[in-house]
């Protein structure tokens, strides 16, 4: 069963005398159950639209946002007990301490003490807990946010950016943190315009551009959809190299310092043959990187992750 | 439910603002009744009595001519004073040679003290209530709550509920801390004299109906920051509403001051019918008229909310 199922969402802001801002253009997306699901998009793709329309803090335009079953404009109180989220910076009350705010939540659903202390140590946050929040600097602000989010020990997470604001050992940690929810059988729903973290700590992408999907599945497979395949060619004569491989009959383009050969890498023994035989040996042969960078770029047709 | 409301309380107990106010509160009163004790002194029957015969004696002397009076200490030429025994003269000299000096603490002015201490109150009330949900509003804790309780009228009405009960807490504590400053000043320097059961009662109506004001200003206060999403637009906005319509619209409108909100809260505040000059209302309508404000205003505010987004 999915877990998140959008269908057609689409979500327009009013502006005054203007004609509306379309964040969201009829996105279909479909999450299922257990492991992490990285939400990908360039600033003001839609990616925290969507979450607010999920978690209904937003009345969508039209079509249908259904999560843990039920509809989450009218039904969600039904399941927001095994929800947890955190949309953008997370809302906190300055004047508490960090264990205050928490305790406070919990208690709405019936969430004591220990669990609080125990989220606290799971972030990073148990020595600072009884400061107040106002003293918090912005990483153990997110910190915070991401404890309110796993204090429901919930069957999802939903986390908009949950790595904003934290230093390198911080995202490592959200990093190992999400993937240990995932592989608890649990599911994580998390939003990144940050492609490297989507690759390391993501089973599943769905590429969100201008309101829409424009790629969903399997990172690998994302992956594979969208990067040029080939191989990286480096010997010392590249214009030499580059005639025997057309004589072999090998398309190549010739780089700055290196070729590139549009062959799958199960074919670069073809490549090492026909340079062979013409007595020029190779310093280097490698398949051509594909980065979600790359993929992302294409799909998106952007070239500075600028929408409209 | 529960859970929700002892939340929301605590919140708006934690606020800075509201220490800040309860200082405040604490101060003034204290400086109120160090003032008003030194200020009044007891007064021996036997001296009350002569009091009053010098004073009788003063206002005599004035309508006869016999003593020329004086005036922020300067004579005045007894030629230019209206003729003795007409009514201007009595007037004259009522003023002139002053009244009894009496300068005791009456306990039974209380009532008329705490009436004035309404008006603070219920701009205290109206700030609480429009800076807990502004600051909601600003630092996005409602999106935080709605994640955990995502039925907006029941979060919207649970913050209120709490705004107004801190609110009418914080009058009714304030009030009855300014009524014990006092009261040294009542016993030690005063006369308790006609603060009889009647007056307690009156006292006690005043405080009741103080404190639904109180409540309802809180209400009010918070529901124009909500529908605003901003402390200062509710500020704003009061102040604008009551300094400048309000106000034009009263003092060119006699008739029309019955159905201004600040009409209604002079005739509940005074306790009598058309009480401070509000031509034809009552106390019982001035406080229906009230609550239905409060309440729709309320109303509306929930309904705003259900259907906004929220950021
Ligand atoms: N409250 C709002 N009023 C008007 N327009 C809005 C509002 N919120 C978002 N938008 C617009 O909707 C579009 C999508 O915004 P959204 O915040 O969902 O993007 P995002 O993918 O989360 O971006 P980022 O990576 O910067 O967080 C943007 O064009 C934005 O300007
Ligand atoms: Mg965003």
């Amino acid at each position: 069963m999915a877990v998140i199922e959008l269908t057609g969402l689409r979500k327009e802001y009013q502006r005054f005398r203007r004609p509306p801002i379309v964040a969201l253009d009829g996105l279909d997306l479909s999450v299922p159950d257990g492991g992490v699901f990285g939400f990908l998009g360039p600033n003001g793709s839609g990616k925290t639209t969507t979450i607010r329309c999920l978690l209904a803090l937003a009345r969508p335009t039209a079509g249908d946002c259904r999560v843990l079953g039920v509809d989450s404009q009218t039904a969600l109180p039904e399941v927001i007990g095994r929800i947890g989220s955190m949309v953008e910076t997370p809302g906190l009350f300055p004047a508490m301490t960090g264990r205050r705010n928490l305790a406070l939540l919990g208690r709405i659903q019936g969430i004591g003490p220990a669990a609080v202390a125990a989220v606290l140590e799971r972030v990073g946050l148990a020595e600072r807990a009884d400061d107040p929040v106002r003293n918090y600097s912005l990483g153990m602000r997110q910190r915070l946010g991401i404890a309110i989010a796993l204090l429901k020990d919930p069957q999802l997470l939903v986390l908009d950016e949950p790595a904003n604001g934290l230093d390198p050992a911080g995202i490592k940690e959200v990093r190992e943190l999400l993937r240990g929810l995932g592989a608890e059988g649990r599911t994580v729903f998390v939003s990144s315009h940050l492609l490297s973290e989507v690759q390391q700590t993501c089973d599943r992408v769905a590429v969100l551009a201008r309101g829409k999907c424009v790629a969903a599945g399997p990172v690998d497979d994302v992956l594979a959809a969208g990067g040029s395949h080939g191989l990286v060619v480096r010997l010392g004569d590249l214009q030499a190299g580059r005639a025997a491989l057309a004589e072999a009959g090998i398309e190549s383009l010739l780089e700055a310092d290196h070729l590139r050969v549009a062959l799958p890498p199960a074919e670069a023994e073809r490549v090492t043959r026909a340079l062979v035989h013409k007595g020029l040996y190779l310093t280097e042969l490698r398949p051509e990187e594909v980065s979600l960078e790359a993929v992302f770029l294409e799909l998106t047709g952007e070239h500075h992750g600028e929408a409209q | 439910m529960r859970a929700l409301a002892a939340g929301e309380l605590r919140r708006v107990l934690a606020r800075r603002m509201l220490r800040v106010l309860t200082l405040l509160a604490v101060a003034g009163i204290t400086v109120a009744g160090v003032l008003t004790f030194l200020n009044t002194e007891k007064v021996t029957s036997e001296q009350l009595v002569a009091r009053t015969q010098a004073a009788a004696a003063r206002t005599a002397a004035c309508e006869a001519g016999t003593d020329p009076p004086e005036v922020d200490g300067r004579g005045i030429d007894p030629q230019r004073l209206p003729p003795p025994g007409s009514a201007e003269r009595r007037e004259f000299c009522r003023f002139a040679a002053g009244g009894v000096d009496d300068p005791r603490f009456k306990l039974t002015t209380l009532k008329g003290i705490l009436q004035g201490t309404t008006a603070p109150l219920v701009v205290v009330a109206w700030l609480i209530g429009a800076s807990v949900i502004g600051s909601d509003w600003q630092s996005r804790t409602i999106t935080t709550v709605l994640t955990w309780e995502p039925r907006r009228a029941r979060v919207l009405l649970t913050k209120a509920f709490a705004c107004v009960v801190v609110a009418s807490a914080f009058a009714l504590l304030a009030q009855a801390m300014l009524s014990l400053a006092l009261l040294p000043s009542a016993y030690l320097h005063g006369t308790t004299a006609g603060a009889n059961g009647d007056w307690l009662l009156s006292v006690l109506g005043v405080l009741l109906r103080g404190t639904g004001l109180v409540a309802i200003a809180a209400a009010v206060g918070f529901s124009v920051a909500s529908i605003g999403r901003n402390t200062a637009a509710a500020l704003g906005i009061g102040f604008a509403y009551f300094l400048v319509i309000e106000n034009v619209v009263g003092s060119f409108l006699e008739d029309f001051r019955r159905w201004l909100v600040l009409g209604n809260a002079i005739v509940l505040v005074s306790g009598q019918d058309s009480g401070g000059e509000v031509i034809g209302r009552s106390v019982p309508v001035a406080a229906l008229y009230l609550t239905a404000v409060g309440i729709g205003l309320l109303a509306v505010a929930t309904m705003v909310f259900r259907r906004r987004d929220v950021a």
